[in-house]
């Protein structure tokens, strides 16, 4: 069907969206061997704080995003240092317990202050569009894919030619050999946790016009992140952006050509978690996973 | 030792009350107990999971394909209150052991996640599937045969009882070495001929028909089921509240979590009720406060009073360094 | 050691457990009110709990702290919106607090579940529910005597959209639009029938999932099929995003016509431009133009008079259900009052007879498809326009007796 090239387009801009979410969550898992189960909190603060600033002062979210990310930094900063260091060297289970607590309570102090009604940021941008052809491109989804190019781009960039991302990339590596280089390794997981959460949070700015802002949004982001890791595989950032673009692409053509396809869309993730589970645990560029 | 004769009487009088309210009791008490067992088989049963180091993230999977398959056989085949719990089991049993199979060798974190997503991909496959499963809508419970209020919260009695007494079981038997290495270092209890994925099977197959088990008989006793209803994220997170607050890998921790879990439950919603979303605000300030500085639970805090403190470095033991011995 | 503390433990917790006894008191007319108050319908329970209690205050103002001689005790209760929760306050409702009259739950997965505990007792009280709109409900419920509907049934929805919509003369394609969650699969089934009946040609029923990402997918597909009118059945939450992505890929449908969420502020405040031109369907839109009742004016003001009286003390218009829980409260305390009494076949038999003009219309109770006792069943469809200074209201298009404007096509 001529429907090809609009599906393309929106799998494009989809898959954009999709690896700025999923970023953060490799990033935390690859140098700090934890899962943020409070993550989609992260990106739901992030949409709130973008939401407020518009509402409240007509700054547009586009501006207001350097401000969060930073404070995104700083909140990610805070959160490490007060809670996640605690449970570093404890088993998995704390680790998972404790980030899935955070996340809830994050959720609930976000109902009580702000309720549970839904939001949305309207810029003008968010709504129009234009054509290429026979294609509409909505420019709030191109700037969003915009946005999450240049963050990718910037992160990528940080890890290979800058003196604390190379010095989070030996962590990542090896923990042990990083520490006998003089690299404090705390500091570096204090980083690194304070740039996912960065990200997540410029996620949530972005998502603010695109979709609608609740407090309970994080959890499906976070699912669906959690999907996009593990095909990509664990730790790896190349790893994310193939896995989003595959999740974007399935999702996307599925809800065009199968009949019904949007409601089986949102399955797909989950499909492709236990897929590759099954097939390949690594993912396609993923660090070891068996048993340790 | 005397106070093993007082830990069995005590056992013995929770059982008996697990058994006798729903007889004598009057509604208040048969509702609160009900609710109790219900809860307590599902922390006993992630207990037992994670006893073996598997941590189950969407234990309302298995809760929710129990109920499903509860009413499902109960509408469409007619079948009787027995056998349509028999039927969740069994649903259980092989959903555990699938996902046992599925993550296979992989660690611990692999398990966590794919228990989320089996517990989101359920709920999706029902809301798509309504002519089976009454879909979003919801189904109401159309049985033949009613086997009446009493049978009901009689049976979550009994189920919450054989689940300990299963409990107790497994860590009596010498299979409980085995899950304690596991939970402790998989490889090396391999190399020890130790061999995980058997045992992973057994231990999620049991644990898992036993949180199916609760699930059936919840939608028994609620008459009606939907999907949100079945996969509510709200089970996950008491399951797994109510063993850590109680005192990880022992026995009464769970029970005791749960009958905390309950009256923290209503606590709040009574009394912070009118505050927006209070209540599950508090359960994440638990979860938190528990894992950082509560590692034992409460069972944990309570020995810590009633024993001399013996001369050790460390006071915060963390949850794989506690005495792994079967406490009751 | 470690045997006797936990077996102090639970040693504990039995004794608590054999506890409580519940105090009985005479003179009380207790109500019994399950609320969302957290949890996923929070916005709901708000809503219902603010209703019930301005209700409550206003019947002291008006008649004293006292009804019938007994005092008003309101029970109300959070659901967590979680239903075994709710089925547990219902038992606890009915069988401890053993109250006189059940006004609630909010939400239709809370009302359905609440349905088998009361059903299956015998003694249970009066239960009024100005929520809840599944069919699956009405079915369950059946013809019971002591069961009274406030609010719409999703079929009243679209029997009345299709009303309005056939204004626009014969033979208009549609294509229905819905989510797969509740809301949509409930309603899906009487659009189609009601918008087949009208004589209109469905050319497309698109299924779109609850909470996705992209709807641009359905929309490409809604797009080449040209309808003439877009029927849309989704929750706030997806209809938000639904209407922005309309707006934005350029669907050209002359007429895009929605359910309840047209007249939420929620809605309309995050939609922004976007939502000019779509329509909605309710039982209460502010600027309805209802007259007081004669035989009540205080508690039941004009609609005008009583929207006026909410934003003075809630600095906000009302929503809807505020509305109908506000309504069906004032019922319930009249019913005791003019009978003198709790027993709830006189409760029955006055509920049955009543009739008042309320902010939410007239109060009347008759039978619906399957249930015995239907009250506000008749609703009003709106229109989102655009005021020459650039402000949108809701202007109403019928029925004929309420309009104040006539629906007009979308201009992109």
């Amino acid at each position: 069907m001529d429907l090809i090239p609009q599906a393309f387009s929106d799998a494009v801009l989809l898959a954009g969206l999709y690896t700025l979410m999923a970023v953060g969550l490799s990033l935390g898992f690859g140098v700090i061997r934890i899962i943020n189960f409070a993550q989609g909190e992260m990106i739901m603060l992030g949409a709130y704080g973008a939401f407020w600033l518009f509402t409240l002062f007509g700054i547009d979210p586009l501006i207001s995003l350097p401000l969060l990310v930073v404070a995104g930094f700083a909140l990610g900063w805070v959160i490490f240092g007060g809670f996640v260091v605690k449970v570093l060297d404890a088993p998995h289970i704390n680790q998972i317990l404790l980030t899935f607590g955070l996340g809830l309570a994050i959720q609930h102090i976000a109902i009580i202050l702000w309720t549970g009604n839904a939001r949305s940021t309207q810029p003008t941008y968010a709504t129009s569009s234009f054509l290429i052809g026979d294609v509409l491109v909505v420019h709030g989804r191109l700037v969003a894919f915009l946005v999450a190019v240049v963050m990718v781009v910037a992160l990528i960039a940080w890890l290979r030619w800058s003196e604390t991302g190379l010095a989070t990339r030996a962590v990542a590596e090896n923990r042990g050999a990083a520490t006998l280089m003089g690299i404090d390794v705390r500091k570096i997981y204090a980083l690194s946790f304070g740039v996912s959460c960065a990200l997540s949070v410029a996620t949530g700015v972005v998502v603010s016009f695109i979709l609608t802002i609740t407090p309970f949004m994080g959890f499906p982001m976070l699912v669906k992140a959690i999907a996009i890791v593990i095909l990509g595989g664990l730790g790896s950032i190349a790893g994310t952006v193939i896995g989003a673009i595959v999740l974007a692409f399935a999702e996307t053509f599925a809800s065009y050509y199968v009949p019904e396809g949007s409601g089986w869309a949102e399955g797909i993730a989950f499909i492709l978690i236990i897929g590759i589970l099954i097939l390949s645990p690594r993912g396609i560029r993923g660090q070891a996973v068996e048993t340790n | 030792m005397g106070w093993r004769i007082v830990s069995w009487s005590i056992w013995a009088l929770g059982f008996a009350l697990a058994l006798l309210i729903p007889l004598f009791g009057n509604p208040m008490m048969i509702d609160i107990t009900f609710r109790i067992c219900s809860l307590v088989v599902l922390a006993v049963s992630w207990n037992v999971m994670a006893s073996a180091g598997l941590i189950s993230l969407g234990h309302s999977a298995f809760f929710g394909l129990g109920a499903y398959a509860a009413i499902l056989t109960a509408n469409l085949a007619g079948a009787p209150f027995w056998l349509t719990l028999l039927v969740a089991i069994g649903a259980g049993a092989v959903l555990g052991s699938a996902l046992a199979l599925i993550t296979g060798r992989l660690r611990g974190i692999y398990f966590a996640i794919t228990t989320l997503a089996v517990s989101e991909g359920l709920r999706v496959i029902a809301v798509m599937l309504p002519d089976m499963t009454g879909g979003a809508k919801g189904a109401y419970l159309a049985a033949k045969s009613f086997p009446g209020v009493t049978a009901i919260n009689l049976g979550m009695g009994v189920a919450a009882v054989g689940t300990c007494l299963i409990a107790w079981t497994i860590s009596r038997s010498r299979y409980h070495y085995a899950f304690r290495a596991m939970r402790a270092n998989e490889h090396a209890s391999q190399m020890l001929g130790i061999y995980p994925l058997k045992y992973r099977v057994a231990i999620t197959a049991i644990s898992g028909s036993l949180a199916s088990l609760a699930g059936g008989v919840e939608v028994w006793h609620g008459g009606y089921l939907d999907p949100a209803l079945a996969f509510d994220l709200h089970i996950t997170i008491t399951s797994q509240i109510a063993p850590i607050l109680g005192g990880l890998y022992t026995l009464s921790g769970p029970v005791l979590g749960a009958i905390a879990t309950i009256l923290l439950g209503d606590a709040t919603r009574i009394g912070l009720g009118h505050i927006q979303g209070a209540s599950l605000l508090v359960f994440g300030m638990v979860l938190v406060v528990c894992v950082l500085y509560l590692p034992q639970g409460i069972r944990g805090g309570l020995s810590d009073v009633f024993r001399r403190r013996s001369v050790t470095c460390a006071s915060h033991v963390s949850l794989a360094k506690s005495a792994d011995v079967a406490r009751p | 050691m470690r045997h006797r503390s936990s077996s102090l433990l639970l040693a504990g917790f039995a004794v608590l457990a054999l506890g409580a006894v519940p105090a009985n008191a005479q003179d009380v007319l207790k109500i019994g009110a399950p609320v969302s108050t957290s949890g996923r319908y929070v916005a709901y329970g708000t809503q219902a709990k603010n209703g019930i209690e301005t209700a409550v205050e206003m019947w002291k103002t008006v008649r004293g702290d006292k009804v019938a001689g007994r005092s008003i005790e309101v029970i109300l209760r959070d659901t967590q919106s979680n239903n075994a929760i709710t089925v547990s306050l219902m038992n606890a409702y009915i069988q401890t607090d053993k109250v006189d009259i059940i006004i609630g739950p909010d939400g239709s997965n809370a009302a359905a579940a609440a349905v088998p505990p009361w059903k299956k007792l015998e003694d249970r009280p009066i239960w009024l529910m100005p929520g809840g709109s599944t069919d699956v409900i009405e079915k369950e419920v059946g013809p019971d005597p002591y069961f009274f509907h406030t609010y719409a049934w999703s079929y009243y929805y679209h029997e009345n959209n299709v009303n309005a919509l056939k204004a626009l003369g014969p033979q208009k394609k549609v294509a229905l639009l819905y989510s797969d969650g509740a809301y949509g699969r409930a309603h899906i089934e009487d659009a189609r029938s009601y918008v087949k009946e009208a004589g209109f040609e469905i050319v497309a029923e698109e299924l779109v999932r609850e909470g996705s990402a992209d709807f641009n997918p359905t929309l490409a597909k809604i797009r080449a099929r040209r309808p003439d009118i877009l029927y849309v059945l989704v929750q706030t939450n997806d209809a938000i995003q639904l209407t922005k992505q309309i707006h934005a890929a350029r669907l050209n449908v002359p007429y895009l016509v929605g359910t309840a969420q047209a007249q939420l502020r929620e809605w309309q405040e995050a939609t922004g431009d976007s939502q000019t031109c779509w329509t909605g369907v309710t039982t209460w839109v502010p600027g309805l133009n209802y007259p007081a009742d004669k035989k009540e004016p205080k508690l039941f003001p004009s609609a005008l008079d009583w929207e006026k009286m909410w934003f003075e003390k809630y600095k906000a218009s009302p929503d809807f259900l505020e509305v109908g829980y506000y309504a069906t409260t004032i019922m319930a305390l009249l019913a005791v009052e003019e009978t003198k009494s709790t027993n709830r076949d006189r409760l029955k038999e006055w509920l049955e007879k009543q009739q008042y003009q309320t902010p939410l219309g007239d109060s009347k109770f008759l039978k619906s498809r399957v249930a015995l006792h239907q009250a506000f069943g008749t609703m009003v469809v709106f229109q989102r326009q655009k005021k020459p200074d650039g402000s949108i209201t809701s202007v109403l298009v019928y029925p004929e007796q309420v309009a104040t404007g006539k629906l007009q096509p979308c201009t992109q």
